[in-house]
């Protein structure tokens, strides 16, 4: 049966709505989650903060643990080891109300609301969020697949893919070859390209492989915080990093794997390790159930995270098109807060509340070089638009980027207790 | 949500989750303790005082500049008194 919020609790506030609730009786309005990322664990876990125990609140996601993006770079660097970036949703699954169900979410049935589960079973919801992050379209760029990935990573999903490609940097000769393919816009994470460049040249340096050098072929002619990326390369690793856009190296015309080679308009080289991250889309769920748009990624109300194709859905994190916000965890983490409040509004019936939104990324050039680049959002005009930031200055003191590194190093520690904690 | 009742009532007290909430992404859950200073059962005078003086004299290129940028006088309020409440040790 369809769920209606009584007509009494709409003039209160969440509190009285949610004793409201209660004191009917009836069978909890259901919230389903799916993926258990930056987006779904934090959504799943404030509805479960804030709906205190009247919500049904189910997260669908298929891995025991999750592996963080975020710093996967500092791993490629050797500032981290690979299990310090993976986490396990034990505290979460400890909260009251919250139940998280292994499982992959093969379909959605939006007419009946509905989302059937590989293994045969399915939930049913009153309100779902979607988190499901990226898909990667490997099609991007020619001769690259699934299989030529197990030769030229992309670890661009966290895991075995991030190992694999730090396993084949460390192995690079010196004097040898790394070629890195950017993706086009727009894409998640976007200075997470060249902090990766960065990282890489500093493990380099670190194994006294002086001679090997990298060369990015960009599809675009400008990318996040490039004076500042650009400015960290000439300073720290001179020589080393060769960027190149689309007037230096014509168009990107494919890799071949079995080869080792990559081919642009004016030549073919052969390199000893290739990062190949392709064009991006949103994750296959929520294009599949209708939520996309023709950019491949899904429309949003700006002020409450609500599809723009339907109402009973809420589609956060990478795969939905948030304006002005970059494609980054914080910035997941932060639609998933309203996301989670607008939910519990409609459920319980209680009036919304303004959306906040933002997202500060630290990118490092060095162990003791950060920049970053900051946002605040609020909806304005039908979109999410930044009414506040800053990006980091290019020649700024060395004291005000090592306390950069520092305060990275603490966000990550307590963003992971505000998503899975 | 957070139990106590302020001036607004309950709209009040939601609209202060949802700014509480941000905080917590960079200082943790009920406002942290580790190298972003931890806010959580700071006096409510010190919280509003730092937090007005990000809002109208922070230094650029700074976080908190920005976040306080759109805070309004009863925002301040709200959050200092929310985080004087919590202890990191029972954040939400
Ligand atoms: C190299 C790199 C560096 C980065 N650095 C930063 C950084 O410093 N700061 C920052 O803020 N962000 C950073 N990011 C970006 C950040 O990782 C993403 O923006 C963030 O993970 C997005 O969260 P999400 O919830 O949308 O997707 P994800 O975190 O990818 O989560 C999606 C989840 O959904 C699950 N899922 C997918 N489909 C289904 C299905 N059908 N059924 C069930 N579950 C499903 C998946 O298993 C996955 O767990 C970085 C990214 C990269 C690649």
């Amino acid at each position: 049966m369809a769920f209606r919020p009584s007509r009494r609790a709409v003039v209160a506030g969440l509190s009285s709505a949610l004793a409201a609730v209660s004191a009917r009786g009836a069978a909890r309005p259901r919230l389903v989650i799916v993926g258990g990322g930056v987006g779904g664990a934090t959504a799943a876990r404030y509805a479960a903060i804030w709906g205190r125990g009247a919500l049904d609140v189910a997260m669908v996601e298929p891995s025991e643990t999750y592996a963080t993006c975020f710093f996967s770079n500092l791993y490629l660097g050797g500032l981290r080891s690979f299990d310090s970036l993976v986490h396990d949703y034990e505290a979460l699954a400890r909260r009251p109300g919250l139940r998280i169900v292994r499982g992959f979410v093969e379909r959605i049935d939006r007419e009946r609301k509905l989302v059937a589960l590989s293994d045969g079973s399915s939930l049913a919801y009153d309100r779902l969020i979607l988190s499901p992050g990226i898909d990667l379209d490997f099609g991007s760029v020619p001769g690259y697949s699934d299989v030529a990935a197990e030769v030229m990573p992309h670890a661009w999903k966290a895991g075995p893919q991030t190992k694999l490609l730090k396993a084949r940097l460390d192995a690079v000769p010196d004097g040898g070859l790394i070629v890195m393919i950017a993706p086009p816009n727009p894409y998640r994470c976007p200075p997470g390209p060249y902090e990766r460049v960065s990282m890489m040249a500093h493990a380099l340096q670190a194994a006294g492989k002086r001679k090997t050098r990298i060369v990015v072929l960009d599809p675009k002619d400008k990318f996040s915080k490039m004076g500042l990326f650009q400015e960290g390369w000439d300073r720290r690793y001179p020589g080393v990093v060769e960027w190149q856009d689309p007037t230096i190296h014509g168009g990107i015309k494919g890799v071949d794997a079995a080869t080792m080679t990559v081919a642009t308009d004016f030549e073919e080289r052969r390199a000893d390790l290739v990062n190949v991250i392709p064009a991006q889309r949103a994750g296959r769920i929520a294009r599949d159930a209708g939520l996309a748009d023709a950019t491949g990624y899904c429309p949003i109300d700006a002020s409450s995270m609500r599809s723009a194709a339907d109402a009973s859905v809420f589609v956060i994190g990478d795969a939905c098109i948030a304006g002005d916000m970059p494609k980054s965890g914080f910035a997941a983490n932060s639609q998933a807060k309203v996301a989670a409040l607008a939910a519990l509004a409609d459920l319980v019936g209680a009036p919304p509340t303004p959306a906040y939104y933002e997202s500060t990324c630290w990118s490092l050039l060095t162990p003791t070089d950060c920049v970053k680049v900051d946002g605040v959002y609020e909806a304005r005009g039908g979109r999410i638009k930044e009414v506040a930031g800053f990006v980091s200055d290019t020649g700024e003191a060395d004291e005000r980027r090592r306390r950069n590194v520092d305060e990275a190093q603490a966000w990550y520690d307590a963003m992971i207790a505000d998503v899975f904690g | 949500m957070p139990s106590y009742a302020t001036a607004g009532g309950e709209e009040a007290s939601d609209r202060t989750a949802a700014l509480a909430a941000r905080c917590a992404a960079c200082h943790g859950p009920g406002g942290g303790r580790g190298a972003i200073p931890a806010i959580a059962g700071l006096p409510a005078r010190e919280i509003a005082d730092k937090l007005r003086f990000f809002r109208d004299a922070g230094p650029k290129r700074d976080v908190m500049t920005t976040r306080a940028s759109r805070l309004s006088d009863a925002d301040i309020d709200a959050l200092a008194n929310y985080f004087a409440s919590r202890t990191p040790d029972r954040p939400d």
